[in-house]
């Protein structure tokens, strides 16, 4: 059996993949910030909202750049149609802390109970 | 535009030589099936509160008076409990003291609007390895 073709079209699949899983993730270039102690159990069963927040103080919902009036009644809307969904905030850590917070007032105002930061762990040189 | 590959082998009476990828296919297979499951397993997690705000106008914003204890990040990136500017290194070790003075698992955090975020992220991973178990962000800035 000649399987060349099949190795080839493998290949080409897994670096398709490879180059293409961490821009799925990234509406925008964000720097996570590093932490040794991360959640052991990610919070909340559903999959949640992903929020991203650029050091330009540019923000996402989900894949879409929206301004902050927006921002706010889709978050609205979103806890509306699906209130046990939680929240998970990709913040460059070169942002600045003001704006963040900013957005953290908004979704306290709109009732979420907390949110999640997305980080990379660092691991504990013991 | 051709590259010359010396001479064709295609010499009639020997075999064409082949090679056997089964083995190589079976290994990439494998790789990208562990790819595809490990990818969306490596992102971790953060959990912080956002405190409720009561129903009445004025929020008990936490300061000195009350028990609370606030962590607070300054603009040149200084780490503040309560109103003591403690040095990074001891960070961890102070706050477990005052917290096991006041007996209590929550903080209250704050940072300076132009502090970065990265900076206060790592002040909340400090706190929590301090022995805070419950982080709540201040939305209001504080009155200093």
């Amino acid at each position: 059996m000649n399987v060349t073709p099949l190795v080839d079209v493998v290949l080409v699949l897994l670096i398709i993949f490879m180059v293409v899983v961490p821009m799925l993730d990234k509406s925008a270039h964000i720097e996570l910030p590093s932490i040794f102690h991360v959640d052991e159990e990610p919070k909340g069963k559903t999959d949640p909202f992903t929020l991203s927040f650029t050091t330009d103080g540019r923000m996402y919902f989900e894949q879409e750049e929206l301004d902050a009036d927006t921002f706010e009644t889709r978050l609205v809307q979103a806890l509306e149609r699906e209130p046990t969904r939680r929240l998970i905030l990709r913040a460059d850590r070169a942002a600045p802390y003001g704006k963040v917070r900013k957005l953290f007032a908004t979704c306290q105002k709109i009732g979420f109970p907390g949110i999640s930061l997305r980080v990379n762990e660092l691991k504990d040189i013991k | 535009m051709g590259m010359d590959l010396g001479k064709s082998s295609n010499k009639p009476g020997r075999a064409t030589p082949s090679m056997n990828v089964t083995p190589l296919v079976d290994v990439v297979l494998v790789l990208l099936i562990i790819f595809m499951v490990v990818t969306p397993l490596m992102a971790k997690q953060f959990w912080i509160h956002l405190p409720n705000k009561p129903e009445k106008e004025e929020q008990p914003t936490p300061d000195d008076k009350n028990e609370n204890v606030v962590v607070t990040v300054t603009k040149s990136g200084d780490i503040l409990i309560n109103r003591d500017v403690v040095p990074e290194a001891e960070f961890s070790n102070r706050l477990h003291r005052v917290l096991a003075f006041k007996g209590q698992r929550t903080i209250f955090f704050d940072a300076d609007e132009e502090a970065e975020f990265g900076k206060a992220v790592k002040t909340m991973d400090l706190a929590r390895g301090g022995g805070a178990e419950t982080i709540a962000v201040v939305t209001e800035p504080l009155a200093r």
